[in-house]
C-alpha cells in the first residue's frame, strides 16, 4: 500500500481519537436521582401521590414523600434510577439501595432484599429517610409524616385505578411486589378505619 | 332442708389473673408475616381465653382459627419461628409502639392498650427479620357461651330453655358457663381479660370457684337472696341467687 494510504489512516484515527476524548469529558455520568417507591404489605396504612394516577395509582415518586399511620409496619419497594438528559425515558439502575432514617424514633428501617425495605412508624413526628445506591453517586430524601392513628385518613384513590402498559416507557420497574398485601394477622382486610378513633 | 337456687344469669367473663396455669393445647393460630421471613403464633396465657377451646362441652368458639382479634385490655402470647430453619433461629417479638401493645418481659405477655391496628416485630437478637399487623378492639358486650352442668348435686333438676335455670340442691350446684367478649358485629375476641368477683352477700351464696378455670361454684349458706358479679371496666355480668328452704 501507499504512503499516502497509511497517512490517511493515521488521520483518521487521530481524529477519531480527538472526538472520543471529547465525548469522554461532556458525557453525563449515570447518578441516583430519581427514585420511584410502591408500597405493599401494609398499604392500608400509608398515603401518597401516585406519579400517574390515570393509569397506576401504587407507585410514587419517594422525593415528594409518604405519610404513615402510628403503630404500623410496612413493605416499602424502590426502583431507582438515573434521568439521562440524553435518553427518552429514565435509565435503571442496579444496585443495593441502601436506607437511612434521619428520627428512628418516629420511623426505623430495615433491609428486605437488596431494593426494598420495611418502614415502622413507632410515633407522630416527621423523618428523612435517605436512599442511596451502591456504585452510583447522588441520593434521595424522602420526606415521611407519621400521622397519629386518630388523625389518619386512608386515601383510597390511589384503589381501583385503571392501569394500562405506558407506551412512553414507565418509569417504575419495581420488584415483585403486588401492592395489595394481605393485612397480616387480624381480621381487618381493606377495613383499617373499623375501630375506634378512625376518622374518614 | 332444700335448697332453691334460682339463676337468672350466670355470666363468667373470659377471665384470669397474672398467676394463671399454662393454658392446655390449643389449635394453632399463626399467620406468616409481611416478608414471608417469620410465621407469628398466637397463644393464650389463661383458659379464659376465648381462643382456647378448652370445654368439649361448649361449642367451638371458633370453625376454624384465623389470626384473633384481640380485646384491649387482654392478655396474651406470641411467638415467631423462621419459614425456613436454615435462614433464622431463635426469633423474639417485640412491640412497635409501647403505647398501644405492651409487653412484660417477664411474664411474656403482650397487653392491648388502645384499640387499633399495631405491628409486632420477628427479631434475631436485635436485628428485626419480619413484621405483622395485629388488631385490637375495644370489646362492646359480652356473649354467653352455655355447656352442660356438672357437679356434685341431689335431686337436680336443670331446665336449659330461654336462658334461665332452675335446679335444686342440697348442698351445691354447679354450672359451666363462659362469658367472652365481642365487638360490635358479635364477633368474639381473643385474649384473658382481667375481672373482679363479689358476692353481695357471702353467707347466702359464697362464690368458691377459680376465676381462670371458668367454673363458677356457688355454696349456699343461709336462706336469702345474694348476687354475684363480675366485672370487667364498664363490662359487668351477675347471677341472682335465691337460696330458700
Amino acid at each position: 500500500m501507499s504512503t499516502r494510504f497509511w497517512q490517511g489512516l493515521l488521520a483518521a484515527s487521530a481524529s477519531l481519537a480527538m472526538l472520543a476524548g471529547v465525548a469522554c469529558t461532556t458525557a453525563a455520568q449515570p447518578e441516583l436521582d430519581y427514585l420511584v417507591g410502591q408500597i405493599g404489605e401494609g398499604y392500608e396504612y400509608a398515603n401518597w401521590t401516585p406519579i400517574d394516577p390515570r393509569y397506576d395509582g401504587v407507585k410514587f415518586d419517594l422525593g415528594v414523600g409518604l405519610e404513615l399511620k402510628e403503630a404500623i409496619g410496612v413493605k416499602l419497594s424502590t426502583s431507582p434510577y438515573w434521568r439521562d438528559p440524553e435518553a427518552s425515558s429514565p435509565t435503571t439502575l442496579y444496585g443495593v439501595v441502601a436506607i437511612q432514617s434521619s428520627a428512628p424514633d418516629v420511623v426505623s428501617v430495615f433491609s428486605a432484599s437488596p431494593t426494598s425495605f420495611v418502614l415502622l412508624a413507632h410515633a407522630p413526628g416527621e423523618t428523612t429517610l435517605s436512599f442511596s445506591i451502591t456504585g452510583y453517586p447522588g441520593s434521595i430524601q424522602a420526606p415521611v409524616k407519621v400521622t397519629a392513628a386518630t388523625d389518619f385518613v386512608d386515601v383510597d384513590e390511589r384503589q381501583n385505578v385503571e392501569t394500562r402498559p405506558d407506551a412512553g416507557g414507565d418509569a417504575a420497574e419495581g420488584d415483585d411486589d403486588a401492592g395489595a398485601g394481605d393485612d397480616a394477622a387480624a381480621t381487618d382486610a381493606g377495613s383499617s378505619d373499623a375501630e375506634t378513633g378512625d376518622s374518614r | 332442708m332444700r335448697h332453691w337456687f334460682w339463676l337468672t344469669s350466670l355470666v363468667l367473663f373470659g377471665c384470669g389473673d397474672s398467676d394463671d396455669p399454662p393454658p392446655p393445647e390449643q389449635p394453632a393460630t399463626e399467620v406468616q408475616g409481611g416478608l414471608n421471613r417469620a410465621i407469628f403464633t398466637y397463644a393464650c396465657v389463661s383458659v379464659s381465653d376465648a381462643q382456647c377451646n378448652v370445654d368439649a362441652e361448649l361449642s367451638p368458639l371458633r370453625e376454624e382459627s384465623p389470626f384473633p382479634s384481640i380485646a384491649v385490655g387482654a392478655s396474651f402470647a406470641l411467638s415467631a419461628k423462621p419459614v425456613h430453619d436454615w435462614e433464622y433461629t431463635d426469633l423474639g417479638v417485640g412491640t412497635v409502639a409501647p403505647e398501644w401493645l405492651g409487653f412484660d418481659a417477664q411474664s411474656g405477655r403482650f397487653v392491648g392498650k388502645q384499640a387499633g391496628i399495631v405491628s409486632v416485630v420477628a427479631v434475631q437478637g436485635a436485628t428485626p427479620v419480619d413484621f405483622a399487623n395485629l388488631r385490637l378492639v375495644q370489646p362492646t358486650r359480652l356473649k354467653l357461651l352455655q355447656g352442660t352442668p356438672q357437679g356434685d348435686f341431689t335431686g337436680a333438676k336443670v331446665d336449659l330453655g330461654g336462658g334461665k335455670l332452675e335446679a335444686s340442691a342440697d348442698v351445691q350446684f354447679t354450672f359451666k358457663f363462659r362469658a367472652v367478649a365481642v365487638e360490635d358485629d358479635d364477633s368474639i375476641l381473643a385474649g384473658s381479660l382481667p375481672c373482679t368477683w363479689t358476692s353481695s352477700d357471702p353467707e347466702v351464696a359464697r362464690l368458691t370457684s377459680d376465676p381462670e378455670s371458668n367454673l363458677a361454684t356457688v355454696v349456699s349458706g343461709r336462706a336469702g337472696t345474694a348476687t354475684i358479679t363480675v366485672s370487667y371496666g364498664p363490662l359487668t355480668g351477675y347471677v341472682n341467687l335465691e337460696v330458700g328452704q
